[in-house]
């Protein structure tokens, strides 16, 4: 009885939790096999002309908090508001499929013929418009990520608030930003694939926290935001990740191996020629130690075939290899570490 | 001689400290052996558990430094089911190891008993042994990743290294945290709109143990335990073991045993990467305690006491080059301002802090209203800085600093005031940012402390005209996880070039004037501020507590040490001539440049750094006839 009750608490606890969250915006995020690429084919898709897709619940940026946000020393922005300034819509879709996460978003600017006249100034308001994108791939004990990207700069910054490991990686390397002028706006698409935020693959009823915030100093129409302010996750909205089917599922992970299958044999490759250099490796460590481990994990990998080919059978029997292949160099730093430790302890150096 | 045995992972016994075997089998037939045996000295946990048949707990190594945060219902995915530590560390060094322990049971008191450490150099002594519970407590959400405010979501997380773990309560159901203070427990964790009046860290009665307390288990709930070990600077190099015995409910529950390896070196200061012969200064913001004491009317006694507290504990983690408040502005009566100045200079230098060169915090470099009408005014306060140093500790060698983030008005007025202070010997560091300091005003500014993540352009714009660069906010301090702490202050900047870390700052302090009005608490997270309390450490009127990012700022500027004990052998190595020890250093200093810092793991590149190191002194004595 008692451990009924406590599951009755937890369940009570964790609904009443969602329950004050889930009163904050949420979009649904749909799988979809073929997704445009880039801001010329989002712009002219079926996905845009469907007014469902569209989520333009934006609300003004606090202009007061906006205006302490001069003390953030790691960004600049320019939060100028005229309250005269004319409103500027903001819309964006998100979809997923096997290969990531895609966002585009659509911004109105009824100066954007004249924007882009100035844009060629460096000092102009023009080159500091821009978005913040922030979101967190789940609700509890996971990293958040924040990219800031000026549209008229060409300029993407990608914030690590983490430090780089085996379940964090920069988004630097994986993220995907582009900006293009429309007709009456322009387009910004965001893609981020899979590889960089593996661990978090929707797999049945996953939210993420998200939110935009958009600056617009060259219409001097301040900011707006689809969920609180800047790093305040605790007021942005939710992505919420429509189940996959059984079939996308495994064509998610069947990708997701694959990859983390090839980034394998990339590193082992580079490692063995760098520890097996006779000259600048350590033979004794790649031969006791690495060399084994790369074999048996070669070999586990080839006996599962061709990776096209990989099914319900071999499918699993890969995906316990996934992360080692996935992060091998930590995997390596690991066996190393291992190896220098062993041999301080076995005689004094 | 001590006798030390352990359950290795395979479960074999093995005699730890070169007894022989026949040895062994005479003391194992003493009664006092079976009388140890009986105690559980020489048992594992696993071991004396398994004998009971009731495993009370389990015990994971971890590492201690990880992006992995510690929590009760996590299982540490990149633990070892182990009793066994080890730390490898250079004579001198504080070095860290760490355990999780996983209750199978209750367990109200778990007592925690380091011994000294046994090797054929001799001992470490207990006292070097310094054991910590990690406490996981409510803080906001962005807690582990980031210094910005998210008052509006509370997270679980490690920060606290107690040995009194119960100085903070803390309600997990209702995600609240409470601090002892004297006899009661205070509620920390309200929101700002329940916030009566500020508290006076100075003056609460808030006092972590002076020694480890037993810990309660509770069945279900991982716990981390931190080691940090002192190695005494004159240990010999070698490998020293000692058990930590433990104690379930005054029941003996057998060892973590910890193994040292000593190394043949002791760590250098550390030097900037591009040039070993420049200091690598090392320093934060709000490291004084007199300033606001004063204001809070503590006595001088109480003041210094602290004050020295919070020297000794920063010089401990690598803050050597500790900014103090010497200046002499804002203050109307010159000569107590002058004796001020005096008397901080005298803790510093009884804390062991680096005197030479000094950095002010205060804004020497400006003009207060009446300087602005008198111009002379200001040129005596700066003669009387200067004289005040010369006359103190010999020298005027020191960095002041003005308006912090200037603007342009500010710069130029700067421009006029830096003209005097540099004829007078005196050098300037600014905050700045995307270089509009450097192109109005570099010239004057001798050390530019750079607003962001450090960038290696950044450091090759300031040194083009033989400046220091160094750099805050990268992030400020107040982010949880240790590792970032180890990666920015350490190794990225020194990679990046730069002269120095200058991160903004040790502790969130009252501020001297609107504290009251802003009803400050440092202990809470959750009183809607736009940035979270910078803490790495807790100030109490007892010295600090530290947390274990501060550890992490320790190990980022050990690595720096390290970095630089490389430097130098490799320049020893490569002046000897000889082709063997010289391509053995330049191998390894290609082997520094092209590592990627940012990505690596850093408990693995410590390791290799050392590896390094003892090659390139391997090389040198083979060289050696």
């Amino acid at each position: 009885m008692k451990k009924l009750l406590a599951l009755l608490f937890v369940v009570l606890s964790a609904s009443s939790v969602f329950a004050n969250e889930a009163s904050s915006k949420k979009y649904e995020v749909r799988f979809l096999e073929k997704v445009p690429y880039g801001v010329t084919a989002w712009s002219q898709s079926e996905l845009v002309k469907n007014a469902r897709n569209r989520e333009a619940h934006f609300v003004d940026y606090n202009n007061a908090a906006a205006q302490d946000l001069v003390l953030d020393a790691t960004t600049q922005r320019d939060a100028t508001k005229d309250t005269a300034a004319a409103a500027r819509e903001t819309a964006f879709y998100s979809v997923y499929n096997e290969k990531g996460w895609y966002l585009y978003i659509e911004a109105a600017e009824p100066l954007i013929d004249d924007l882009l006249d100035n844009v060629v100034d460096p000092q102009s308001p023009a080159r500091k418009e821009g978005y913040e994108i922030f979101f967190a791939p789940g609700l509890h004990t996971v990293p958040y990520y924040q990219i800031f990207t000026r549209p008229f700069a060409d300029a993407t910054d990608y914030y690590d608030w983490g430090v780089s490991h085996r379940h964090y990686r920069s988004l630097k390397e994986f993220a995907k930003v582009e900006s293009l002028p429309l007709e009456k706006g322009f387009g910004t698409f965001v893609f981020i694939p899979w590889e960089d935020v593996y661990e978090y693959l929707p797999q049945g009823e996953e939210n993420w926290r998200f939110s935009i915030i958009r600056w617009m100093p060259y219409g001097k129409a301040g900011g707006v935001s689809w969920g609180g302010q800047v790093h305040d996750t605790g007021n942005f909205g939710f992505l919420h990740f429509q189940p996959p089917t059984a079939a996308q599922k495994t064509a998610m992970e069947k990708r997701m191996l694959r990859v983390a299958w090839f980034k394998y044999l990339a590193t082992a490759k580079a490692a063995a020629t760098f520890w097996d250099d006779e000259k600048l490796g350590d033979q004794e460590f790649y031969n006791s130690v690495l060399k084994p481990v790369m074999d048996e994990y070669t070999a586990q990998g080839e006996a599962l075939g061709t990776p096209n080919d990989w099914n319900a059978v071999t499918l699993p029997k890969a995906a316990a290899l996934r992360d080692d292949w996935m992060e091998f160099s930590y995997k390596i730093s690991e066996l190393r570490a291992d190896y220098l430790r062993d041999k301080y302890f076995k005689a004094t150096p | 001689m001590a006798i030390h045995l352990a359950n290795t992972e395979a479960g074999k016994l093995i005699c730890w400290t070169g007894i022989t075997s026949d040895s062994l089998l005479k003391i194992m037939k003493t009664k006092l052996f079976l009388a140890l045996v009986m105690s559980g000295v020489f048992l594992s946990a696993a071991q004396a558990q398994q004998a009971g048949n009731q495993r009370t707990f389990d015990t994971y190594a971890v590492p201690a430094l990880s992006s992995i945060p510690r929590l009760p219902d996590k299982m540490p995915t990149d633990g070892r089911l182990s009793n066994q530590l080890r730390i490898v560390a250079a004579q001198g060094e504080f070095e860290p190891a760490s355990f999780v322990i996983a209750p199978r049971a209750d367990v109200t008191r778990l007592e925690l008993k380091p011994t000294p450490l046994i090797g054929a150099g001799g001992q470490i002594p207990v006292g070097a042994v310094d054991i910590k519970v990690v406490k996981t407590w409510y803080q906001g959400g962005t807690a582990w990743y980031s210094y910005f405010g998210d008052s509006n979501r509370r997270e679980l997380v490690p920060e606290l290294l107690l040995n009194d773990e119960t100085l903070v309560k803390v309600d997990r159901e209702k995600q609240e945290n409470y601090l002892r203070v004297g006899n009661e427990y205070r509620w920390i964790s309200y929101p700002a709109e329940k916030a009566e009046k500020f508290f006076n860290y100075l003056t609460e009665p808030v006092a972590d143990s002076k020694n480890l307390q037993p810990v309660q288990l509770v069945k279900g709930e991982n716990k981390q335990i931190w080691v940090t070990v002192k190695v005494p600077e004159n240990t010999p190099a070698g490998i020293y073991r000692g058990p930590i015995q433990l104690l379930a409910d005054g029941r003996p529950a057998g060892a973590v045993n910890l193994e040292v390896r000593v190394l043949p070196f002791a760590l250098p200061a550390p030097k900037t990467y591009y040039d070993t012969d420049k200091d690598y200064l090392v320093t934060l913001y709000a490291t004084n305690v007199l300033e606001v004491a004063r204001r809070l009317k503590l006595p001088q006694e109480d003041a210094d006491r602290l004050q020295l507290a919070w020297y000794r504990n920063l010089i401990a983690h690598n803050v050597v080059n500790i900014r103090s408040d010497l200046n002499l502005s804002n203050k109307p009566d010159r000569a107590q301002a002058m004796e001020d100045v005096r008397h901080e200079l005298r803790l510093l230098k009884q804390a062991g802090a680096t005197m030479k060169p000094l950095l002010s915090s205060g804004r020497v470099a400006y003009v207060s209203n009446a300087e602005s009408k008198e111009p002379s005014l200001y040129r005596q306060r700066i003669d009387d800085l200067a004289r005040t140093l010369k006359e103190e500790v010999g020298h005027s060698d020191i960095y002041i600093t003005s308006w912090d983030e200037a603007g342009v008005a500010h710069i130029k007025q700067m421009r006029e005031l830096a003209e005097y202070s540099a004829s007078k010997g005196l050098k300037l560091w600014v905050t700045t940012a995307n270089n509009k300091h450097f192109n109005l005003a570099g010239y004057m500014m001798d050390y530019a402390n750079h607003g962001g993540w450090p960038e290696r352009q950044h450091a090759a714009t300031w040194h083009a005209i033989g400046s220091k660069v160094a750099s805050y906010a990268g992030p400020h301090s107040g982010v949880e996880n240790p590792n970032v702490y180890r990666l920015w202050e350490g190794l990225a900047r020194y990679k990046a070039n730069y002269d120095g870390s200058f991160n903004y700052k040790y502790h969130s302090q009252l501020h001297l004037t609107l504290h009251e009005k802003w009803k400050q608490n440092t202990w809470n997270d959750f009183l809607g501020e736009k940035f979270r309390q910078f803490n790495l450490v807790y100030p109490t009127a007892n010295g600090p507590i530290d947390t274990i990012a501060w550890e992490g700022f320790r190990e980022g500027i050990d690595d720096v040490r390290y970095a630089t004990k490389l430097k130098q052998v490799a320049a020893e190595a490569i002046a000897t001539g000889k082709v063997e020890p010289m391509f053995t250093a330049k191998k390894a200093l290609m082997w520094l440049e092209l590592l990627d810092e940012r990505t690596a793991d850093l408990n693995g590149l410590r390791l290799e750094m050392i590896e390094q190191i003892l090659k390139i002194q391997q090389a040198m004595e083979e060289g050696t006839p």
